[in-house]
C-alpha cells in the first residue's frame, strides 16, 4: 500500500528520469565495439577457466588452512560485532555485540570502507537490549572519518532504533557519530525521540561501535 | 519463431545491437538514477550490456529487459564502490580539499538531494521497487538479498527520505 509521500516518490523517480538525457548515438557505438571487441569464451577459454579456478581454490585452501584469514568475523556467534553501547529512557540496557540476525532474519550491515564523499554512510546494527531485539541504524552524510554533529542544526547525522515505529533523531536533536580510520568503529552519543510520540518519550544511546563492511 | 533473444543467444551482434537499441534508455535511466552522475551511468551502462554480451547463454527467461535491469543495478552498486576508491585517492592527492559542500547546514532538501544522501544500496532497493515498479521478491532478487533484507532496506530509506525531506509520516 502506497501513502502520498511514496507516491510523491515515484513521481519525481520519473520526472528526474526523464530529465535526463536521451539515450546517446554515441554511447551505442561504445557498446557496439565493446561487444565487437569481446570474445565470447571458446571451449579452451572454458577449460583454462576451470584449471585457473581450480588452482585459486588449491590456493584459498592452503591460505585458509595457515590462518591468513585474519580479518574473518569472530568464531563462536556468526556475524557477531563488539559493541560496547549503553541504552536508557524508554530502552534500558547495555549491548555488548551484534546478533547474528533478528526475528524476520535481517543481519546487521556497514557501508563501512565503501564511504564515499557526499554520500550516505551507514551501519545497521541488530542487537538485543534486555532481551529484546532491536535494530540500531546509524548514518551520516559521509565526508570521512571524523566527528559528525547535529549540533549547528543540520541533518548531518540520522540514528534510528527499533523497526516500524521506533525512535529516532529528528532535525536539533542532539546526535553525534564519530567515525575512526577505516569506518569499521567509533562512538555514538544521540538522543532519540519516539516517532508519532510526544517528545519526553526518547532513548538516549551511548557508547562505543564496532562493525565490519557487510552490504 | 526465433526471437530476438534466440539470436542473440547464437552470437548474433545485429541482434544484440536491437536489444541495445530498445534496452538502452531504460538500462541508462536506472543506472544514472542509482549513481547520479551521467558520465558514470555511461560507463555502467556499457559495462551491463558488455555482461549481458557476455552471459547472454545463461540466460533462461524471455525478458531480457528485466534481466538487464537486474544486472544494470547490481553494476550500479559496483561501480559506486570503485568510485569511492577513486575518491580516496584523489582526496589523499588533495584534489578535494574543501568538503563544505557535504557540510552544509541544510534544515529541508528537496527529495533529490535527500536521494543523493542515500546509500547506493538502498538507492537501488528504491529505484527498482517505485521507480521499476518491481514487487518487493522481484527487487529482492534483483539485488540478491533476502526479502526481509529488503523489506527493512525500503523502510530504512523511506524513513530517512522522510526525515531528510521533512515530510511527515501517514498516520496508520
Amino acid at each position: 500500500m502506497s501513502d502520498h509521500f511514496e507516491l510523491q516518490l515515484r513521481q519525481h523517480l520519473q520526472g528526474e528520469a526523464a530529465r535526463g538525457d536521451p539515450f546517446p548515438r554515441r554511447l551505442a557505438s561504445r557498446i557496439e565495439a565493446a561487444v565487437e571487441s569481446d570474445r565470447r569464451p571458446t571451449a579452451f577459454g572454458w577449460v583454462a577457466l576451470a584449471v585457473g579456478l581450480a588452482i585459486l581454490a588449491v590456493v584459498l585452501a592452503i591460505g585458509l588452512s595457515q590462518g591468513l584469514n585474519s580479518r574473518s568475523e569472530p568464531a563462536g556467534l556468526a556475524g557477531a560485532w563488539d559493541e560496547n553501547l549503553t541504552f536508557s529512557g524508554a530502552v534500558t540496557g547495555t549491548v555488548r555485540s551484534t546478533v547474528a540476525s533478528d526475528a524476520e532474519g535481517v543481519s546487521s550491515t556497514c557501508i563501512g570502507k565503501y564511504g564515499r564523499l557526499g554520500e550516505g554512510w551507514s551501519a545497521d546494527l541488530v542487537v538485543e537490549v534486555a532481551g529484546k531485539p532491536y535494530r540500531l541504524a546509524m548514518s551520516v552524510l559521509y565526508r570521512g572519518p571524523g566527528t559528525y554533529s547535529n549540533s549547528d542544526g543540520s541533518r548531518t547525522v540520522f540514528v534510528h532504533l527499533g523497526d516500524e515505529a521506533g525512535w529516532q533523531t529528528f532535525a536539533g536533536d542532539p546526535a553525534t557519530i564519530t567515525l575512526e580510520p577505516g569506518n569499521e568503529s567509533g562512538t555514538v552519543e544521540a538522543t532519540l525521540t519516539k516517532i508519532g510520540e510526544p517528545a519526553s518519550n526518547v532513548v538516549r544511546v551511548s557508547g562505543r561501535w564496532t562493525c565490519r563492511t557487510r552490504l | 519463431m526465433e526471437t530476438v533473444v534466440d539470436r542473440c543467444r547464437s552470437g548474433d551482434q545485429r541482434a544484440f545491437e536491437q536489444v541495445v537499441a530498445l534496452h538502452g534508455p531504460r538500462v541508462l535511466r536506472v543506472a544514472r538514477l542509482i549513481v547520479r552522475d551521467g558520465a558514470m551511468a555511461e560507463d555502467v551502462c556499457q559495462e551491463t550490456f558488455l555482461k549481458a554480451w557476455r552471459r547472454i547463454g545463461t540466460l533462461r527467461e524471455q525478458d531480457i529487459g528485466s534481466w538487464l535491469i537486474r544486472i544494470a543495478a547490481n553494476e550500479s552498486i559496483s561501480a559506486s564502490r570503485r568510485r569511492h576508491r577513486w575518491h580516496f585517492l584523489a582526496e589523499r592527492l588533495g584534489r578535494f580539499g574543501s568538503t563544505s559542500s557535504a557540510t552544509a547546514s541544510e534544515t529541508r532538501l528537496d527529495l533529490s538531494r535527500a536521494l543523493d544522501r542515500l546509500t547506493p544500496q538502498l538507492r537501488a532497493a528504491i529505484i527498482l521497487h517505485y521507480y521499476q515498479d518491481l514487487t518487493v521478491d522481484e527487487t529482492a532478487r534483483a539485488l540478491r538479498i533476502p526479502v526481509n533484507t529488503l523489506k527493512s532496506r525500503l523502510k530504512s530509506a523511506l524513513r530517512r527520505l522522510r526525515e531528510f525531506t521533512g515530510a511527515q509520516e501517514e498516520s496508520v
